[in-house]
Order: C-alpha cells, then structure tokens, then sequence
C-alpha cells in the first residue's frame, strides 16, 4: 500500500464495510497474448511488429510506437505494482492506439473476443490484484452491447473502455445507448479513453494541420478538448439519466473541461434546463492519467470539482506509477484530499461495483 | 490589503456575480448562439466592498464600449439578407438598456474610481459578432466612426481611457490603412481583432497587412473573442446543435478557439516578423493554460522548442478570474508578469468581482500587483506608447 506524508490506508472509524481499504490504479494497459498474436498476423493497418526483440505498434499516419514490455509481461506487472505501492488495477485496452477505428467491424469482433476472454483469464487468475474493463467495438453496437453482457454474467469483467471519440456529441453518444442500457442493468463502469471511435459514430472532429502550423501542439489541444466534450456529453444533456446505476470514469482529468467549469463560473450556471452545469460536471469520475504528472493540473481540477472526483491513474505501463504518484505528492492537496484520490474515492467505487456484481 | 480607498460599504460585489449569469449564456433561444442583444446588466455600482478595491495605479485592459455613433450606425444596418457567416457564429447583436456598455462616460468613471481603477484600455467588443457579418462597405462607416468617437474619448480623458482601435477582417488592407490612421492620427494604442480570426497559421498569413503595420508604430494586437468574416481561413464551426448543452458547448469551444489562437502566433514562425508587435489575449487565454501545462506532461519532438517559454511572447488577460484558481494555474504556466489585469467590463456591471477573485487567488502580494499594476506599466512606456515584452 501507498504510504505518503499525511496519507493512510487506515480505515476512517466508523466505517461500516469491513474490506481493507486499497490503493487502485483506475489507468492503466495491457495488451494480452492472443490480440498481440492478431495484430502481429496483419500487415496493413493496425499491426504490432516484433523489431530485435521488442514490440511496435505501427498503424499507417503514425509510424511505430515501442510497447514497454510490460504491456505484455504479467511478471513484470506485478513486480511494478509492489514497487509502487500499488494493491489492484482496473486494466483496459489502449484505445489510444486508435485500433477500434480502424478495424472493419468483423476483425474488431474477433479481436475483442480473444482480449476479453484472455482479460477475464488474467483477472481470475489473480484476482487480488486485478480487475478488468471489457474492449468493445464501436462499429458494431449491437455486438457491443452482448459483448458488455457477456463481460458481466460469464468474464467478471466489472465494466467495459470505450473511446472517448465516440462522445463528442449527444448523437454519437446516443448511438451507444444499447451499450448503456446493459451497463445500466449490471452497474457497468463505463470508461471514456483517448481515441477515436468508428467512422460510423457522428460528431467526431478530424483537424489536420499544416506542419508548419504547430500539429503536436495541436493535436495535444484537441485530445484535452475531446475529454471536455465527451464529460460535456454524458453531463450536460440528460444522458445519462437514464442511467442511474452506470458509474462513468472520465480519462486525464477530464481534459480541459475543468476550464469550463471556471467560464461557466463567469458566464453563466444555468445548463438552460434550470440546472446547475458545474455541479452536473460532477456526475463522472475523473483519473489523473498522464495529466496527473503536471501538480499544477491536478491543482487546478481538484480545486475546480472536488477531490472525491478523482481517482488515481496512472497510464502504466506508458510511464512508470511512481511518476503520477510524485506529481499528486507535489501537489498542494492535503493530506484528506490525497488520501480520497489514493484510496478512499477508488475503494469506494470498487466496493460498489464489485457490490452490484455479486447482486 | 487595506488601502486608503477601502471607506466603501456594502457586499455590491458579492452580488454582482450572479448578476454576470445572463450576460453570456448562450443557448437558451431557438438558434443557440443568437442573442437578440446583450442582456443588459444593472448599472455600475458605485459602491464597492473592501477586497473589490484594486490598487493604485491599476490598469484595465479588456473592457468594452459602444460609442454613439456605432450604435446609430449599426442600427440602421439591415441583416435580414445577410451574406453568409461562419456556421455557429453569433448573430449580430446590441446591447441595450442600461447596459454599461452604453452608459455615459460620466457613470463609467465613477465606477472606476469606486473600484480604484486609474485607466481603462477600452475596445469594441468583437464578442457582439458584427464583423463576422458585414461586409466591407458596411463595417468601414461604423468602424471609422467608432475609432473616431474612441479617439476622441480618449483625447477628453488622457489619464483615464486609452483605446483599441476596431478594423473589419472582411477588408485588410482597408483595415490595415484605418489601423494606420488610428496609430498616426488618432492616438490609438493598437486594435482588436476577433480571435475566430487565427485559428491557423493561414489564417493569421490573411492579416498579414494588419501586423506589419503594428510592426511600424510598435503597437498592440488584441486578441478577443468572436468570429471574423467568413472569407478568413481556417476557422473552426461551433458545434452548438440544440439539445445538446449548445450553452456549455458554446462556452467549451471559444475557450478552446482562445488556446488555437495562442497556438498559432507563439508555437508557429508567425511573429518571427513582428518583434515589436505586442499581442494580447483575452480571457487567460481560454484553455491555454491548461494545454501548456498539459504539454509538460508530454514527451515532444527531439530538438522542438520549449513551447512554455515561446508561449511568453504573449500576454493574458485575467478576464476569467472568478474562478481564482483558473488566475493560479496561468500564472505557474506563463509567468506573473505576462499577466495583465482585465475585467470585462461593459460585457458585466462591474469590476470588482474580478479584483476580489486576484485578491483570493493564491499569488503573493508580489504577483498580485503585478497583474494589477507593474505589467500594465511596463507596456506603457514614455507618452502613453507601448514597448514590447522581454521574451525570456
């Protein structure tokens, strides 16, 4: 367990659930034997490549990206979570990667199949230390949907990842309602990730600069600006309504979303339906993912929405926790406020959902 | 921190908050970004709480006015068979009642003597969206006069108002020979262009004649919100679709379209040209400082430029500081002195909402008046001219 100034994993007094309290890390990847083996067997777009021994994504517009080997290496996993200090992840697939986008909806079937029954392997297996988040296919909703079914009543699997490209708008998310209606009927954690969703699902923005015209810099604002408009999508509109037993976690912070929040302080609250919009915000969860590295952001959301919004992330194995965890240990939180996003707001959350499982 | 003016009653301020809630929510009509006319806020208050009192010497750098004659001028203007405009963008609107962007001159300073505030740099507000839509042979009458009605303001109260000049994106080099003569004739410190303007590097290329004649009297671009005329490239559509929050959306996206504005004048070769061109930013930036903070957490090109350190080419402006944390978080990103103090009056009722959250922010006494005070100073150099920013 973590052990930071001013934080404990002590239970609170008074508690009335006997489990121990655990610090969870909400954010990280794993790619599993059988999906690695289907993306090696393709040899145009979406694909891993084995280089001298190590593993590259490659995907054509984006060249090749070098896996950490822990994003195969179980072992390895584990030997990083006791060095950090961490007690379980919550693992998902990298939607980052941009896979579901690019996959006709048939090998998107296939691949998920293979990760999600090889996910559930891994969790079974150490179920201690893990817990798992179903991928599922944006080009096929209705698969998605029996899939996220599947994931519940034979994989214990405890929610599923979706790309937050999917949620820019209140029509690509209404598309996905078949997925929520089943995260509704098991408590489903849904998690909104960086990437894009299928071509098929509206409302997603492409801008491609110039290279002369700062595209890094760019793509960086978009990808915060995409988090803002998905928490805007699941927040603002009624959405989620329907769905009152789904828990939703937002990747990054949310994004820039937290600046919204302070315009909507200076312009205006009122969502137009006689609510509150900053206090709607709150509806989701947010992890630090790898904004967490930068104090200052995880400052500034927590002052923006509350430290029982937060839970931690670290985008392992993309970067090493400790990373993540000597930002929040920079930061000016207090001693409560970190204890919330390393353990209480997580165990919290994992107890009620686990709670909904066994239900 | 008690000053001599700290005599005045009442919790005005407090108030004045959610008086703010009309003035920008969009949304809430059948098109989602009209607005009929800005919401009038109530009058300026002239009685102010303790920590809504600025220091002395305190500069206002983003606050509006509608000079007479504008306001006759665009009144007669019929829209009905407007050309196109950018989708999403506003449709053109006035303020009306007794909105103190109309007000007399009179009430205006004596808001800001109430509020401690020794000058306002005042411009047209773009956000009205009267750019985006007319053409040419419209905007030059309204824009000369209110330049003129500026200059003239400025030229009755040289120790109180200074002005930014307001020149239409639907003409540049037309607007580029007015900017001259605000610049040479008209004693005008610089103008205000709308931010929809530099989405892109291209965009900013189309008002290339605007910056080089900035260049030549050293003066300053100010970049505020709202769409330019549709013939400049690159500017992004507002995705406001009804149902769909279009007021939180509304908000989200100029927020964002205040960074890519940033983007493209401190993270391109763009102001390679324009040494002495001084920009300006409304409203922190909008996202900027949360993308540059972001960036940190970012591995970059090997060999890329440090985009923190090219992002002080520009100034801010503490526009969105009731969220005080929103000031904190620029002023670690950017630097306390690339931050200048900046209300929004005319667009709100009063300032002093905006210098009680800089009081509540985190910085020191230090930083606060350097917001307040010395940064505004250092761009007024000798005879009311101002120099460029030290970048680095």
């Amino acid at each position: 367990m973590l052990a930071h100034p001013g934080v404990t994993n002590a239970r609170p007094e008074g508690a009335a659930d006997s489990a121990p309290p655990q610090t969870i890390d909400w954010h990280n990847h794993w790619l599993s034997p059988g999906s690695v083996a289907l993306l090696k067997a393709r040899t145009t777009g979406p694909r891993i490549e084995n280089r001298d021994g190590s593993l590259f994504f490659a995907t054509e517009g984006i060249g090749r990206l070098r896996l950490a080997p822990a994003f195969t290496d179980v072992d390895a996993r584990l030997k990083h979570l006791d060095e950090a200090g961490i007690d379980r992840q919550v693992i998902s697939w990298p939607t980052t990667l941009g896979v579901d986008a690019a996959l006709s909806a048939s090998d998107s079937r296939e691949l998920w199949t293979v990760y999600n029954n090889e996910l559930s392997a891994l969790v079974k297996k150490y179920p201690a230390r893990f817990s798992g988040l179903a991928a599922l296919p944006t080009s096929d909703v209705g698969w998605a949907a029996s899939e996220l079914e599947r994931a519940h009543t034979e994989l214990g699997l405890i929610g599923a990842v979706l790309p937050v490209g999917a949620f820019q708008s209140l029509a690509g998310a209404a598309q996905l309602a078949p997925v929520f209606d089943v995260a509704q009927k098991y408590g489903s954690h849904i998690y909104l990730h960086t990437g894009p969703a299928s071509s098929s699902i509206p409302g997603q923005a492409i801008d491609t600069p110039a290279p002369e015209d700062a595209p890094v810099i760019r793509a960086s604002l978009d990808r915060a600006l995409s988090f803002a408009r998905g928490t805007v999508t699941l927040t603002q509109t009624g959405y989620l309504d329907k769905y009152p037993d789904v828990t939703v976690q937002v990747a990054m912070l949310g994004g820039s979303v937290s600046i919204l929040s302070s315009w909507l302080t200076r312009y205006g609250r009122n969502n137009g339906q006689g609510g509150d919009a900053s206090a709607l915000l709150k509806r989701v969860y947010f992890d630090t993912g790898v904004y967490g590295r930068s104090s200052d952001l995880v400052d500034f959301a927590v002052r923006t929405f509350g430290a029982d919004r937060f839970l931690f992330g670290s985008d392992f194995p993309l970067a090493p926790t400790q990373k993540t965890i000597a930002s929040i240990d920079r930061s000016s939180l207090d001693g409560p406020d970190r204890h919330e996003i390393y353990v209480q707001n997580g165990h919290d959350l994992y107890q009620k959902l686990t709670a909904a499982k066994s239900a | 921190m008690p000053t001599r003016r700290q005599f005045i009653r009442s919790a005005v301020a407090g108030g004045a908050v959610a008086a703010l809630a009309p003035v920008l929510a969009y949304g809430q009509t059948d098109n989602p970004v009209k607005r009929d006319g800005y919401d009038a806020p109530a009058s300026a208050p002239t009685t102010v709480a303790a920590d809504g009192i600025a220091p002395a010497g305190t500069i206002d750098w983003h606050n509006h006015w509608v000079s007479p004659r504008s306001a006759a001028l665009l009144a007669k203007i019929d829209l009905t068979n407007a050309g196109p405009r950018v989708p999403g963008a506003p449709f053109p609107s006035l303020p009306r009642g007794n909105s103190t962007m109309l007000t007399g001159i009179d009430q205006r300073l004596e808001h800001l003597a109430a509020v401690g505030v020794d000058r306002q740099v005042i411009c047209w507000a773009t956000t009205t969206g009267w750019d985006a839509v007319l053409t040419a042979d419209q905007a030059k009458p309204v824009w000369s006069a209110f330049n003129e009605d500026l200059s003239d303001l400025t030229r009755r109260h040289p120790d109180k108002f200074s002005g930014y000049a307001v020149v239409p994106t639907s003409d540049i080099d037309w607007a580029a020979e007015e900017l001259d003569r605000a610049y040479s004739q008209l004693g005008l410190i610089g103008a205000v262009l709308p931010v929809g303007a530099l989405q892109t590097l291209e965009g900013a290329k189309a008002l290339t004649p605007i910056f080089d004649v900035t260049e030549k009297y050293k003066g300053i671009l100010y970049l505020h919100s709202g769409p330019a005329y549709h013939t400049v490239p690159g500017q992004t559509v507002l995705q406001t679709p009804l149902g769909d929050a279009p007021s939180q959306r509304y908000n989200l996206e100029w927020s964002a379209t205040y960074a890519r504005g940033v983007v493209t004048l401190t993270q391109t070769d763009f102001l390679d040209k324009y040494p002495n061109t001084i920009i300006h930013v409304a409203m922190l930036g909008g996202q900027t400082p949360f993308l540059f903070s972001a960036l940190t957490t970012q591995q970059l090109p090997e060999g890329a430029p440090d985009p923190l350190q090219r992002l002080r080419r520009v100034y801010l402006d503490a526009s969105t500081t009731t969220a005080p944390h929103t000031l904190d978080l620029a002023v670690r990103t950017i630097g306390a002195d690339r931050i200048l103090f900046g209300s929004d009056f005319g667009a709100v009722p009063s300032i002093a909402p905006i210098v009680s959250a800089v009081r509540h922010s985190t910085l020191t006494e230090q930083e606060q008046h350097q917001v307040f005070v010395d940064n505004g100073r250092i761009l007024f150099a000798a005879k009311g001219q101002p120099r460029g920013p030290k970048v680095g």
